[in-house]
C-alpha cells in the first residue's frame, strides 16, 4: 500500500483527501503545516508523495519543498511533492517548479485529477 | 517621449479606487466559482447585511507591496452547512473548519484573479466566527457583494487601505502557468514543459 503525506492547515482539506485517496488503497498521514510535514517525513521512512498546501502558519509549501530537496538523504530530497491549494498564480506555480515540486493543483481538486497524479507520481516513485 | 504621444495622468485616488473595485469583483467572482453560479448571481449589496444568533461569518486578511485588506464572508450556518462539498458531509466537518477553508478559497481564486491581472497579493490564515451578538464595525461607505446561490444567500465583503506608496496601475504579469480552480499541472523535468 502506498503512503500519501498531506501537508494542509485544514482539517477539511485533509478529511477531504483522506477519503478521497483511502477509497482508492492508498494511506493516508496528516501534518498540520509544513514544519510538521518535514517532521513526518524525517520520521516516518515510508511515504511516497506529500501532497501539500502553500499557504500555511509556521512554514509555508515553498518552504516545506525546499526544505526536502535540500536534505542530505537522498530518498527524502527525491520525495515526490505536489502542491495543492486555493492559488494558481503564475509567480508561485513557476516558483514551486523550480524549488522541485512535481505538480500543482488547484482546489477545490476533482477526485479522478487526485487520483490520476497520485497513482502516476506514486507508480514512478 | 515619442513627439505626439501623451502620456496619461497618475490619478493615485482613481488607480487605488480601481484596486479595490477589481479587489470586490474578484472575491464575487471567487464565491460563485464555489457555489456553482454564474456572475448573474451577484448584486451590490449597498448596506451591511445583519448578523443574527444563526451566522457564521469568516475573516482572512491579504497583504501587497502598498495594499492591506481584509475579506469577510458570511452566511446563514444553514448556508454554511448546505455548501459543504460531499466527501465533507461523510466525515460531518464542522461548519466552522469549512467555513475558514471556503473563505480560504475564494480569497486564493481571488488572488490568482488578481495576480493574472497585475496585482500581486498574498493571503494569511483565516479566522472564522460563529456566534450570537455578533456586529460587523459601521463603515461610512459600505462595499458588499451579495451571491443569490440555490442554498442560500451569501455575502462577501472587501475592507483595503491603500497606502502612500501604492504606485497604482495593474503591473504586467506573464500569464502562462496560471491555474483555473480545479486546474492541475504537472511539470515535467525533462523538457521544462508541462501536461
Amino acid at each position: 500500500m502506498k503512503n500519501v503525506l498531506v501537508v494542509d492547515d485544514s482539517a477539511v482539506v485533509r478529511a477531504q483527501i483522506r477519503v478521497t485517496l483511502e477509497d482508492c488503497g492508498y494511506s493516508v498521514i496528516e501534518a498540520v503545516d509544513g514544519f510538521d510535514g518535514v517532521a513526518q517525513i524525517g520520521s516516518e521512512k515510508n511515504i511516497d508523495l506529500v501532497i501539500c498546501d502553500i499557504n500555511m502558519p509556521r512554514m509555508d509549501g515553498l518552504g516545506l519543498i525546499e526544505k526536502v530537496r535540500g536534505n542530505a538523504d537522498e530518498r527524502i530530497a527525491s520525495l515526490p511533492i505536489v502542491v495543492l491549494s486555493t492559488v494558481g498564480d503564475p509567480e508561485r506555480v513557476r516558483k514551486a517548479r523550480r524549488l522541485g515540486a512535481q505538480g500543482w493543483l488547484v482546489k477545490p481538486f476533482l477526485p479522478e485529477f487526485l487520483i490520476k497524479t497520485v497513482a502516476k507520481l506514486t507508480e514512478a516513485a | 517621449m515619442l513627439d505626439g504621444m501623451v502620456s496619461e495622468p497618475k490619478d493615485p485616488a482613481g488607480e487605488a479606487e480601481a484596486f479595490v473595485q477589481a479587489s470586490l469583483d474578484a472575491v464575487a467572482w471567487g464565491t460563485c466559482i464555489i457555489l456553482g453560479c454564474d456572475d448573474s448571481a451577484i448584486s451590490a449589496n449597498e448596506t451591511t447585511p445583519a448578523l443574527d444568533d444563526s451566522s457564521c461569518a469568516g475573516f482572512i486578511g491579504f497583504v501587497g507591496d502598498a495594499t492591506r485588506g481584509s475579506l469577510t464572508v458570511c452566511a446563514d450556518l444553514e448556508v454554511v452547512r448546505a455548501t459543504r462539498p460531499g466527501a465533507l458531509v461523510q466525515v460531518d466537518a464542522s461548519p466552522r473548519e469549512w467555513w475558514a477553508e471556503f473563505c480560504n478559497r475564494v480569497l486564493g481564486y481571488a488572488i490568482t484573479r488578481l495576480a493574472i491581472n497585475g496585482y500581486p497579493l498574498c493571503l494569511t490564515s483565516p479566522t472564522v466566527v460563529v456566534g450570537t451578538d455578533l456586529h460587523f464595525r459601521p463603515v461610512e461607505r459600505p462595499r458588499w457583494k451579495r451571491v443569490r446561490a440555490d442554498v442560500g444567500d451569501v455575502y462577501v465583503s472587501v475592507d483595503i487601505r491603500v497606502l502612500e506608496n501604492f504606485v497604482g496601475g495593474p503591473m504586467q504579469t506573464d500569464k502562462r502557468f496560471s491555474l483555473s480552480p480545479g486546474g492541475a499541472l504537472l511539470f515535467d523535468a525533462d523538457d521544462g514543459e508541462m501536461e
